[in-house]
């Protein structure tokens, strides 16, 4: 409990940052950050000594995220995060170009990506919290980048 | 290892920048976890003890009036009792230093609305807590986004506390003698079927409460309650 309580003041402003991202608004981020501690304290007599908390507690966050992104019925970065790009002048076209390409993303490409940017995590970390071998992160965040560079050089050339 | 690009890092930062300034709300995802769960079991033997004794005072001061009304019983009926229209929540603070009890539930008033009903009890024995009250909320009302901010004070002590709608991240007490203190912020459990928190505002007791102030996450005043003359009552020598 203490540890998962350290975990969560530690790492809030990264959970809400990532589940933020995944779910596409501030408000629905910090419903699931909450409702995957919850559901953590309740769990916690199951946790595997051998598995590292902080991974099973990004897992939670991450799952509970998605599943309020269904809830909203929205894709992440569409609503609040594309409204705000074209409202935003100059870097409308980048901001857009890019949001777009994310929401594009296969889902896995994408989660792993919030992580490494939002979070700062590790490969062994994002896959442990993804349930996934680092070789499948790896290549996922390589195609990932792959995409998002194409995007903003194809922004760039056009300006 | 594929290292992090510095020009997507620049535009995934300005998508969502990183909130320093949010702290989430552990003590409401713990009361959250024991709304469902029977937390008790998870708790040391000597709290336990705690807890039921704090349960037990609990369904004196919110449950008993209820079942009076409903129940008939003459010797505990009265005017103003209320009935849960909904579960009884109960919020605890589990901390040794300031141990306390939440209790709310929503109520029909006699005009047909609902009305959220609270109150805040301190295990200290030195603190006195605020009796039961109801009153119409705007989260009550299913209104979640529209700022809200409901006082109570404790007349025997350094506290004031009440409910506050979700877009209020933080609250705090403007004092008498010009300073402020941050009030701690309790998500109601979702039990309680209003989306709303709760704050509670220590302060030292020979101090008057002038301004409560509720922010949200950006730092934005959406809500002031403002307290004229307000001054602590006599203590009883």
């Amino acid at each position: 409990m203490v540890a998962l309580e350290s975990a969560y003041r530690d790492r809030y402003p990264d959970l809400l940052r990532v589940a933020t991202a995944i779910t596409g608004s501030a408000e629905s981020g910090r419903d699931a950050v909450h409702d995957a501690f919850v559901d953590l304290i309740r769990a916690r007599e199951s946790y595997r000594r051998n598995g590292h908390l902080e991974a099973w507690a990004w897992a939670a966050v991450v799952n509970a995220a998605r599943k309020q992104a269904r809830r909203r019925g929205s894709l992440p970065l569409e609503e609040e995060a594309l409204v705000r790009s074209s409202t935003n002048g100059e870097q409308d076209g980048r901001h857009g170009a890019v949001r777009a390409a994310i929401a594009r993303l296969p889902e896995r490409q994408r989660l792993a990506l919030f992580l490494r940017y939002y979070a700062d995590l590790d490969y062994a970390s994002i896959a442990e919290a993804l349930g996934i071998a680092p070789g499948t992160v790896a290549a996922a965040l390589h195609a990932a980048h792959e995409t998002l560079r194409q995007t903003l050089r194809g922004v760039e050339k056009n300006d | 290892m594929t290292e992090r690009d510095r020009d997507l890092a620049v535009v995934l930062d300005e998508f969502f920048p990183r909130r320093n300034e949010e702290r989430g709300d552990w003590d409401g995802v713990v009361a959250d976890a024991g709304s469902r769960w029977p937390r008790v079991l998870a708790l040391k033997p000597r709290r336990i003890a705690l807890a039921l004794a704090i349960f037990g005072v609990l369904v004196t001061l919110a449950v008993v009036p209820a079942l009076a009304v409903s129940k008939g019983w003459w010797f505990l009926t009265y005017d103003g009792a209320v009935e849960p229209s909904g579960p009884v929540v109960v919020a605890i603070n589990p901390r040794a230093d300031d141990p306390w009890t939440l209790v709310a539930f929503l109520t029909n008033s006699l005009n047909g609305s609902t009305e959220l009903c609270y109150s805040w009890t301190p295990s200290n024995e030195d603190v006195g807590g605020g009796a039961m009250g109801c009153g119409p909320s705007a989260a009550a009302l299913g209104e979640p986004n529209l700022p809200d901010l409901g006082a109570t004070f404790a007349t025997t002590s350094g506290v004031a506390y009440g409910p506050a709608t979700l877009d209020v991240a933080t609250v705090e007490a403007a004092l008498g003698d010009g300073s402020t203190v941050q009030a701690r912020i309790v998500t109601a459990p979702k039990a309680l079927g209003a989306p709303l928190r709760f704050y509670i505002a220590r302060f030292p007791a020979e101090e008057s409460v002038t301004k409560i102030i509720g922010r949200n996450s950006e730092g934005r005043v959406i809500g002031t309650i403002t307290v004229p003359h307000w001054t602590k009552p006599p203590q009883d020598s």
